[in-house]
């Protein structure tokens, strides 16, 4: 369940960082703070975005940060952090970001439920327009302890 | 049976949520597939019908005819919409 990976340690809102490089940053540190990865998974995640451009925007706005798999991760984890305002990935085509996940993998496909899942609350118009916008944190983690 | 293929940059977060999001709108479209999801490096030379990644990779598949691009990798109805109109491109639905 969404509920037991994204718990209160691991999502933060109204984040103030001047680039998108500070936002997976952001987000890399509350898994690195949580214990679940490895200082150097940040650097994983954004050289992921230099090699091969912001592909993660999953849906628009809303940038889905992912490092390499190997043994910077503990275990497969995900975090979350709203931002105050947009940033922009002025380094590419300019795409704008309201809030970014950071997420480990340990290996190509042991996560699937917890994919599957992300999937799920992702299609809630109701988060998207709540992380998007920069919601209290309360609103945030009431709908995520519905998935 | 269709065998489609769906790709990102490392092969384990966006293109198993597309994977799931094909999975559906296939499904919804009443076409039998298998669907293997991969990385950007590994997948030049899978045997495959089709491609689904998305529009960030464009440049990497400016080759290839049998690609379909996403927006939103979580929008069913957009899945749906597309892979309609290429199986209908390619008489195959």
């Amino acid at each position: 369940m969404i509920k037991d990976i994204l718990t209160e340690n691991v999502v933060l809102c109204d984040v103030e960082v001047k680039n998108w490089r500070e936002a997976a940053q952001a987000a890399g540190g509350l898994l690195v703070r949580a214990g679940k990865v490895h200082e150097s998974f940040i650097d994983s995640m954004i050289q992921t975005v230099e090699k091969f451009g912001p592909y993660m925007i999953l849906v628009p706005k809303v940038c889905f940060f992912h490092g390499e798999p190997n043994e910077n991760v503990k275990e497969a984890c995900l975090s979350l952090c709203v931002l105050k305002n947009p940033v922009y990935f002025d380094d590419f085509d300019h795409q704008q970001i309201n809030c970014a996940f950071a997420f480990g993998a340990v290996d190509k496909d042991s996560h699937m439920e917890m994919i599957m899942n992300v999937a799920k609350i992702l299609q809630n118009e109701q988060f998207i327009e709540a992380i998007t916008n920069n919601y209290p944190k309360e609103k945030i983690m009431e709908i995520i302890q519905k998935y | 049976m269709m065998r489609i293929i769906t790709v990102c940059g490392l092969g384990v977060g966006s293109s198993l949520i597309m994977k799931m999001t094909v999975d559906s709108a296939m499904n919804q479209l009443g076409v039998k597939c298998s669907i293997e999801h991969w990385d950007m490096g590994t997948v030049k030379g899978k045997p495959c019908d089709l491609i689904v990644t998305t529009e960030e990779f464009q440049k990497n598949f400016q080759d290839q005819k049998n690609v379909v691009y996403l927006k939103n990798m979580v929008d069913v109805k957009e899945a749906k919409e597309k892979l309609e109109t290429y199986l209908k491109e390619n008489s195959l639905l």
